[in-house]
């Protein structure tokens, strides 16, 4: 199937940031539908259809439910939610670990992930190939078991990036080297007297993203950083970007549109936000 | 009966949900919302909700479908992003076409939304001493519907006596 839009757009981002060796941990594209009824039929017939590359199945809890609204910008308030509701989230990996469908009543993932930090990124194009052909798997079980075709209502982007400290570094310096924020190595200094030690930082950021001439957002770009830990100890700032919203057209090229838009979005943001040292750690090539 | 610039009438069967009080504790109530902190105010709107969430297929009478868990969660969403201080907690009621209607009457004002699954919002707004009602649709853009909520939950302003 060829998704000629898409392919044009894909080939024509000639000047969007790239680097030989970027942070990136995991990438996640991912569709939320209409809830389908008697999904549970659904599990296993796609286990059988995706098994050969991805043979491993487990199950977890849901992922939430979440809509992107837009309104006058107001303060980040915690946000309420429904208990969890009586549903699966499927997970078919592939043999190395590096490749996670994720599969709900009413959302489809598709992970690439590093594993113990190894692994090398395959680029974007290549998640969402394979985003693709677990989307049309879905929609070939749905058909043959008569349920509903999934109605999307929206849809992500987000990129993951594990951003390792240096040898005895301290999180606010790691911060102040990867964004570089000259107001945390200012409150270093002396004020009447009183020396200020800053002991702990975090970044969140979050725009509306809007189409050429376009008065209303389609989307809203989310970008996160926190000290964290790799699951063998080693000090990293994680840094995760998310692009979401509401496809404006839901058919296939409409929704790749949509999802390139985002890629793009994540990308040069990650690039405006992190410092030119560390374009040179992670080698840099346009 | 208001109906919508298409003609469509903006009115269904419904299963009131007006509160969950008892008639007696009604006025109480209906008088404590503006006092209600925003978590205790989503805490009450979002227990309506799951009450709806929970009714059968059928419930009308009429072959009205279950309420999808994603239109009651797009109701909590919006309702979410409405809250303000002094802003009464809404009438939630099941619509026999399966979505979710939400109700205010605050200053003489009255705002109707219907919620028909995501990104799929109807609403009706009618203005204290106005004979026009504004009626329109909404996506994912609702800055027109806090707009009205401004109005429903403005501070009462009390004449001070000559």
């Amino acid at each position: 199937m060829s998704y000629g839009r898409g392919d044009t757009l894909m080939n024509n981002i000639t000047d969007l940031p790239s680097f030989c060796a970027p942070p990136v941990d995991e990438v996640a594209i991912a569709v939320q539908f209409q809830g389908i009824d008697r999904f549970s039929l659904a599990y296993g017939t796609f286990y059988e259809s995706v098994r050969e590359r991805l043979p491993e199945f487990e199950e977890h809890d849901p992922i939430a439910i979440q809509f992107e609204t837009f309104g006058r910008p107001r303060d980040q308030l915690p946000e309420f939610s429904l208990e969890a509701f009586s549903l699966r989230r499927g997970w078919y990996v592939s043999a190395d670990g590096h490749k996670v469908v994720q599969l709900q009543p009413n959302r489809l993932v598709q992970n690439w992930r590093r594993q113990s930090g190894v692994g090398e990124y395959p680029r974007f194009p290549a998640v969402l190939t394979e985003f693709w052909n677990s989307f049309e798997a879905l929609e070939s079980v749905t058909r043959g078991l008569g349920l509903a075709m999934p109605e999307i209502n929206q849809a992500d982007v987000t990129y993951f990036n594990n951003i390792e400290l240096f040898e005895g570094e301290t999180y606010p310096e790691a911060f102040q080297r990867v964004f570089e924020w000259p107001s945390v190595g200012g409150l270093s200094g002396e004020a009447n007297g009183f020396r200020l030690e800053p002991e702990a930082c975090n970044l969140s950021f979050r725009a509306r993203v809007f189409a050429p001439d376009a008065e209303a957002p389609c989307a809203r770009l989310v970008a996160t950083a926190e000290p964290s830990e790799t699951e063998d100890g080693k000090k990293i700032v994680r840094f995760w970007l998310r692009f979401r919203g509401p496809p404006t057209h839901i058919d296939r090229d409409g929704l790749e549109r949509f999802l390139l838009v985002g890629r793009v979005a994540i990308v040069k943001s990650f690039t405006d936000l992190t410092s030119k040292v560390c374009h040179t750690l992670w080698q840099r090539e346009r | 009966m208001p109906s919508d610039a298409s003609g469509t009438v903006l009115e269904h069967t419904r299963l009131g949900l007006s509160s969950p009080f008892s008639a007696g504790a009604q006025r109480l109530w209906s008088e404590s919302w503006a006092s209600l902190s925003r978590n205790e105010w989503l805490r009450g709107v979002r227990n309506r909700l799951k009450v709806l969430t929970e009714l059968p297929a059928g419930w009308d009478g009429y072959g009205a479908p279950r309420i999808s868990v994603e239109t009651t969660l797009f109701a909590l969403q919006i309702l979410q992003d409405l809250w303000a201080r002094r802003l009464p907690t809404p009438d939630i009621s099941a619509m026999s076409s399966g979505g979710i209607m939400i109700e205010w009457e605050s200053h003489g004002h009255e705002l109707t939304i219907e919620i028909h699954g995501p990104y799929a919002t109807r609403f009706l707004f009618e203005r204290a001493g106005s004979d026009e009602e504004e009626v329109g649709t909404a996506g994912s853009d609702i800055s027109q519907l806090q707009s009205y909520v401004a109005e429903l939950a403005r501070p009462v302003v009390v004449a001070a006596a000559a």
